[in-house]
C-alpha cells in the first residue's frame, strides 16, 4: 500500500494508539511499565501503531479509538475544518488515520478525514501562493505533516516561477555558483600554501 | 531521485522558455540574411525589410544586436488582451484561449524588444492581470478536487507547471484518504 522507504510512513508507525488486551498476557508487564507482572485481560494500554495493528490482526488487543479522532474532534472537524489545529492533534493525522482505518471499520471517519482535506488543501494552495506572513506561519504551525510538504511543494514551484520572472538566478544556478566560488577560494588557499 | 527536488516533479521555468524560443515568428531584418540549415529545419534566406519567418531565439538574437524589428504576434497587443482580460474576469469556466506560451513570448519580447510593441507598457500590464486573474481561476478550480480529475482546459505552459508539483501530491494524498466505494462506479 504505502512505499517502504517512506519516512513518514514509518514515522506514523511509532505514534502510540490506545488498546484492550483480548488475552492474559504473562509477564508482559513491562508494557504497561510495570515489568515482572502479567498483563491481565482487559487492561488499558497505548501501543506503537505498527505493534498494534499485528496484535490486532490475530484478535489478541481490540484497538480504541484514539482521542485525537474521537466524537468531539469529529464535532469540531464538522464545523469548521480551517481552524483546526492537526499539528497538535498528531504530526502525522491523516497518514496515522489512514492506517487506522484500516483497523477499524468507520465510514464516518474515512469521509471525515477526506472531507477535511480536500477544505484544507484550497487554502494550503492560497497560502502557498501569497506572499509569506505573520497569517502564513500560524498557519503552517497548524498543518499536519502531508500538509507541510504540500505546503512546501507550493512555495518552491511559485518561487522558481517569480525568480523566473524577474530574472534572478535560480536556487541551482545559485548552488553552482556557490560551489564555485568556493573551489576558487580552496585554490587560492592552496597556492598560497 | 539525485535531481534537485525542485527539479523533480517537472520542467524549471527556465527550460519552460528554452522550448517557446523555438516558436516561429514573424520580423524584418534590416540586411539580407544567407539560408540558414538549423536543427529544426532550413531558413529560406532573408532579403532585407521583408517580412521574415525565424525562430524567436533567432529574432531575439538579432533584435539585441539592432540588426532586425520584430513584429509581435496578433494576440500580444492592447486590442487582444484587454478583451481577454475582461472574458476571463467574467466568471466562466475554463480558462480562454491563448497561445499555451503566452507568458513566455510576452515576457521574453516585452524585455528584449519592447520598443517593436504598440504601447507596450500597458501590454504589459495586461499581461500581468491576465496572469493573476488565470491563477485566480486555478485556485478556485482546486475547490473541486475529488482525486479524480481537475478540468483546466487551455491553461498555459508555464500556470500548469507552477501548479503540477502542488496537483501531483495533493491529488495522491487524496487518493490515499478518499473512502474506497466511492471508487466502484469508475471503471
Amino acid at each position: 500500500m504505502d512505499d517502504y522507504y517512506d519516512i513518514d510512513s514509518i514515522l506514523a508507525d511509532q505514534q502510540r494508539i490506545p488498546c484492550t488486551m483480548n488475552i492474559e498476557g504473562t509477564a508482559l508487564g513491562y508494557l504497561d511499565n510495570n515489568p515482572g507482572e502479567d498483563l491481565p485481560y482487559g487492561s488499558h494500554l497505548e501501543l506503537p501503531l505498527w505493534l498494534a495493528q499485528a496484535l490486532a490482526r490475530s484478535q489478541q488487543v481490540a484497538i480504541d479509538m484514539p482521542k485525537a479522532y474521537g466524537e468531539s474532534m469529529r464535532n469540531s472537524m464538522k464545523a469548521s475544518t480551517g481552524n483546526i489545529d492537526l499539528q497538535q492533534l498528531g504530526p502525522y493525522y491523516y497518514l496515522f488515520g489512514t492506517k487506522l482505518l484500516a483497523l477499524v471499520d468507520d465510514m464516518e471517519l474515512h469521509h471525515l478525514l477526506a472531507g477535511t482535506f480536500r477544505e484544507r488543501v484550497c487554502s494550503i494552495m492560497d497560502y502557498a501562493h501569497s506572499r509569506a506572513g505573520a497569517e502564513q506561519t500560524t498557519m503552517f504551525m497548524r498543518m499536519d505533516n502531508t500538509e507541510r510538504t504540500l505546503y512546501q511543494i507550493g512555495r518552491r514551484s511559485v518561487g522558481a516561477l517569480r525568480r523566473w520572472s524577474l530574472r534572478e538566478p535560480d536556487a541551482d544556478e545559485q548552488r553552482l555558483r556557490g560551489a564555485t566560488t568556493s573551489l576558487t577560494s580552496l585554490k587560492r588557499s592552496a597556492s598560497m600554501m | 531521485m539525485a535531481l534537485p527536488a525542485d527539479l523533480q516533479n517537472g520542467l524549471s521555468p527556465a527550460e519552460i522558455e528554452f522550448i517557446s524560443e523555438n516558436e516561429l515568428v514573424t520580423l524584418i531584418p534590416h540586411r539580407n540574411i544567407e539560408q540558414l540549415n538549423l536543427l529544426q529545419g532550413t531558413l529560406k534566406p532573408a532579403v532585407a525589410s521583408r517580412e521574415w519567418r525565424a525562430p524567436l531565439w533567432l529574432a531575439l538574437t538579432l533584435r539585441r544586436r539592432a540588426q532586425c524589428r520584430i513584429l509581435p504576434p496578433d494576440w500580444l497587443s492592447v486590442g487582444k488582451c484587454r478583451p481577454a482580460v475582461l472574458r476571463e474576469e467574467q466568471d466562466q469556466p475554463g480558462f480562454s484561449k491563448l497561445p499555451p506560451n503566452y507568458m513566455e513570448i510576452g515576457h521574453m519580447l516585452l524585455e528584449s524588444a519592447a520598443d517593436d510593441i504598440p504601447q507596450a507598457s500597458m501590454v504589459r500590464r495586461l499581461l500581468k492581470d491576465l496572469r493573476e486573474v488565470r491563477q485566480a481561476k486555478a485556485r478556485a478550480g482546486l475547490a473541486f478536487i475529488n482525486g479524480k480529475h481537475l478540468v483546466m482546459d487551455n491553461i498555459a505552459w508555464m500556470e500548469l507547471n507552477e501548479i503540477r508539483p502542488f496537483l501531483t501530491e495533493a491529488f495522491l494524498r487524496m487518493r490515499q484518504l478518499e473512502p474506497e466505494e466511492a471508487e466502484g462506479g469508475m471503471p
